[in-house]
Formats: C-alpha cells, structure tokens, sequence
C-alpha cells in the first residue's frame, strides 16, 4: 500500500484553485491509482486536517507536437479535497 | 504617517517617515500586482496572481523592496504637503532604518536662509571717466578714419607716414617663429597702417622709407602688459618684406557730417560725439559701480545655500556651454570625449561659478524681497511701446500684440531688472528713497516675476 507522501505527488497552485480555496477547497495532483478514502487518509495525516469531501478526475494528457512527431504527455489525477470548517492548510500560505 | 523633522546644515532638511501598517499593506498589494505582471507564474494569468503567492514566490523582501519606491514617492509628496514644506531641488534617501514598520529617511533642500545684512549701508562712489578734449579729438578721428579711401600711388616712393601697406611679417621670438608654419609656405601676409602710436616704435620707424620689395628685419622691445602673452617684455624681430603701399587720402574735417549722416555743423557733430562718450563713460561707471556693490553685498551676505541648488545650475552650465558648441555642429558628447572629461567632471569644474552665480541670485533676491519693488502694469505697457518703436510703422501692430500676448512676463522681467539696478545704483550712491517712501502704492502693481532678475555682473 502506498504511502500518504506517495499518494499526495504535489499541492496544484494556479488562478482557478486559488478561488476554490476561498471554499477551503485544496487541489492536489495524486497518484493516478489512489482512491477516494486513501486520498482522504493521505491529507488528513499529511496535514492534520479533517477532509470532509473528496473529488477526482483523471486529467488525460495533452496531445503535444514536436516537429512531425506527435504525443501525449501522461495522464494524471486531480483531487480536489474540501476541508473541515476552520481547517487549513498552511502549505498554500493562504 | 509618523514625520520627524531636523534641520541640516546647507539648507537640507532631514525628514524621517513611518508609513501607517494600513498604507504599507495597499504598497504591497499594488507591488504585488505590478510583479505578477511583470514575472509570469505557471497556473496564473499575468496580474491575476493573489498576493500571498507573489510573497511565497518572490519573498516579502522582494516584495517591500519593489514597493518601497513607489511608497516613499507617495509618502514624500504627503510629507512635504502636511508639513508644508517647499523643496527647491530633488530630494535624496539617506536611509531605510526598517522595512516592518516601513521607516526612511529623506534629505530635501529646501529654500537657504539668506542674510543680506545692512545691504543699504553699502556705499560704491559712481566713478565717471572724464571725457576731455583729447579724448574726443581721438573720437573724431576715428570717424575720419572710418572715410578713409586707399589710393594707388601714382609714382613709386617709400612709404610715408598715414600709408596702407601689405607687407609679408614674420614674428621672431626667443629665435623661433611666433606662429609656425610648414616649410616652404610663405609668411602671411598682413596690412598695416603707418601711423604713429598705432604700431611698435621700432617697427612704425623701420617701416618709414622702405620700398616695394625690400625685406628688412627690425627689433624691438614689446612691452611688458603686450596684450600676447609670449610677447610680454621679450625683444621680438619682425622680418617684413614690403608688397604694397597705398596712399590713405582722409576726408576733409567738412566733410565728415554728411559722410556721417549727421544733419547740423562738424561743432555739433563734435558735440554729439562727446555725449555718446559721457553717456558710454557713465554707463561703464554704472556698470563697475553695480558689479563692485554686487561684489560687496555677496561679501557680507551669509547664505547657507544646498548642493543640489549649486548643482543644477551647473549642469544648466554644462548645457548652455553645449549649445553654444552645438552651433558649430559640435555636441556636448563629442565636447566632453574631446576634454577627456566625464559628464560629472565636467559638471564639478562648473561648479565654482555656478556657486558665484547662486549666491549672486540669491542675494539680489533677498534685496529684491526686501526693498518690495514690482511692476506695475502701465509700466509694462509702457515698454512694450518703447520696444514697439524700434519697429517699422508697419510692423508695430503685430509686434506689440505679440508681445503683449507671448512676452508680457519677459518685458515684466525685463522692467524690474531696470528698475532693480537702478535701485542698487541709488543705494550704492546713498540716494535710495526710504522703503516707507518706495512702497508701491500703484493699485495695479504686480508682484515681481518669478524669473530672477538678470543682474548679475
């Protein structure tokens, strides 16, 4: 079983999560086969919050070109955990 | 805003600056936005990221850092209108004592304390030239000078006294020539006048009786205050080779009124002569008498003048000495790299002069201030008309409307300067009213111009 460190690969910081914070919604780029429960695991034990709900999406890659040769660049997953009322998470120095 | 503000010496006033926290935050909410669209981060539009990602990308040092420009310039100007204070140069940061709370402190110059002292004790005889019968014979003869006509002689002579010659001379001094030239080129030709007085001794009496064609080499003594430096008490020898003689044929003293234009009798032209001599001789007298009282006033006047006053005039200085060579297609840069001079070099060695010319505006200011003089509008008026009749009849019209639109604070400038000088003349004579008696009493009278007036020697 993998690790919450494995699970959790890296916090997603762009103009759109920034505005779902405001919702204590945290985005995180997660290990493609992690779960629902065991994402929820990984932050609460991460960060020491309580997550009270949690989203995934597997994001395909993109189709890249370079030159005549064409791509993809991996798929991954994309969770976005809403935390308990009054929990934060201090990594987002929000 | 917390202001804390020392007096300096040289007219510099030290304002320390504590920035409210709620003034602080919205400089680096601003800051930040400028610095997310400058630098670009990955997942945020260009100006869209939110502050607290700016400060964990950048750091709240950089952060600070590029506000504190934009903060201090804000804050400055606030300062400056709280306190009331009116700068009259660039102000310079001394230091940031603390970024958290935001301290600094400013240097700004502000107008120097200028003490004139008893300026209307100072006294500065007017010291006229008199003109005597001698020096309005020489006059004359001047303008008879002028009318002369040069004549080729009918028959070869040697020269006589009042000739026109061209002679080839070259100036021997110390054994070598005074002005080289390159080998095989002949010496330069010159034209002189055989006049006694007007020429060396030596080489007026040398010259007489010589014949077309005859080289001759004469020596003589210069004086010791030769106007040519290299010349001064040396023994020179002129090697002249005569190539010409011309027969100066002067007019007749009858003459001389027509030639002259001059509508009365050769008296009355004689008359007119000798007043435009008085009225030079006073005008130089006035002049030296102005620049000796403004020497005197500057003297005892104590200033407490800022740098940053002295420095821009220098560079003023620096830039007229660029127009000047500018005409001649010559720029300041090309100037400079000529000298081997830096921008700032050059700058410094004006720097002398610029603080004679500062301490000079300065002080006829304060007298300007303290005698209350102003121009009243008629006055104004009254010049633009005097200026308008230097004009053809045609012209004057548009003249005058001209300068009454585009120039009236020049001619304003230009009358008080007048009456200023006037006033130091009065007051160098001991004949200035008292300033109960001078205050302007015109309703219409203006306060003076803001240019300075342009008395200065």
């Amino acid at each position: 079983m993998p690790t919450p460190h494995e699970i959790i690969i890296r916090p997603l910081v762009t103009e759109k999560n920034t505005l779902l914070m405001e919702k204590n919604k945290y985005c995180f780029e997660v290990l493609r086969t992690a779960s629902k429960p065991e994402i929820k695991h990984a932050v609460e034990t991460i960060f020491d919050v309580t997550v009270t709900r949690v989203h995934t999406m597997n994001v395909r890659g993109k189709l890249k070109r370079r030159g005549r040769a064409t791509g993809y660049t991996r798929d991954w997953k994309k969770a976005i955990v809403t935390l308990a009322p009054g929990d934060q998470i201090e990594i987002f120095g929000s | 805003m917390k202001i804390t503000a020392e007096k300096l010496p040289r007219s510099l006033l030290s304002l320390q600056i504590e920035l409210d926290k709620d003034r602080l935050e919205r400089g680096l909410d601003q800051a930040a936005r400028r610095l997310s669209q400058k630098y670009p981060v990955p997942g945020f539009r260009p100006g869209k990221v939110p502050r607290f990602i700016i400060e964990r990308t950048f750091g709240r040092g950089a952060l600070i850092e590029e506000a504190s420009e934009d903060l201090m310039n804000k804050a400055l100007r606030d300062a400056l209108k709280q306190e009331n204070i009116q700068p009259v140069g660039p102000a310079t940061l001394a230091e940031i004592s603390s970024s958290e709370p935001f301290i600094f402190t400013v240097h700004v110059p502000v107008a120097p304390t200028v003490d004139v002292g008893d300026y209307r004790a100072i006294r500065v005889p007017l010291d006229i030239r008199p003109i005597d019968e001698e020096t309005v014979d020489v006059a004359m003869e001047t303008l008879r000078e002028r009318h002369a006509v040069l004549k080729e002689l009918d028959n070869p002579r040697p020269v006589q006294e009042g000739d026109h010659i061209r002679v080839r001379l070259d100036t021997i001094v110390d054994g070598a020539l005074l002005v080289e030239r390159e080998d095989g080129e002949a010496a330069p030709e010159h034209t002189l006048d055989v006049v006694a007085g007007r020429l060396v001794k030596e080489l007026y009496a040398g010259l007489l009786g010589m014949h077309i064609g005859e080289t001759k080499a004469i020596t003589a003594l210069m004086a010791d205050d030769h106007p040519e430096e290299r010349l001064r008490g040396k023994e020179v020898t002129f090697k002249v080779e005569l190539l010409q003689i011309q027969e100066r044929l002067l007019p007749d003293w009858d003459e001389l009124p027509v030639l002259e234009n001059f509508e009365g009798a050769l008296e009355a032209l004689r008359a007119r002569t000798r007043a435009e001599l008085e009225e030079t001789a006073r005008q130089e007298a006035e002049r030296k008498a102005l620049n000796a009282y403004i020497d005197q006033l500057v003297a005892q006047t104590s200033f407490d003048v800022p740098e940053v006053m002295i420095r821009e005039l220098a560079e003023d200085l620096l830039e007229e000495e660029g127009q000047q060579f500018a005409r001649y297609g010559i720029t300041l840069e090309q100037l400079l790299e000529y000298r081997g001079q830096s921008r700032d070099q050059a700058i410094d060695a004006w720097m002398g002069e610029a603080e004679r010319q500062t301490k000079i505006n300065l002080a006829i200011r304060e007298v300007l201030r303290r005698e209350g003089l102003t121009v009243a509008d008629a006055e104004i008026e009254s010049e633009i008309g005097r200026i308008a009749l230097d004009y053809a009849e045609e012209q004057r019209e548009s003249v005058t409307e001209l300068l009454r639109s585009n120039m009236r604070s020049t001619i304003s400038t230009l009358v008080l300067d007048r009456k200023l000088r006037e006033r130091l003349l009065a007051i160098a004579a001991g004949t200035a009213p008292t300033l109960d008696e001078s205050a302007p009493s015109a309703p219409e009278a203006r306060a003076p111009a803001p240019e300075e007036p342009a008395a200065s020697p």
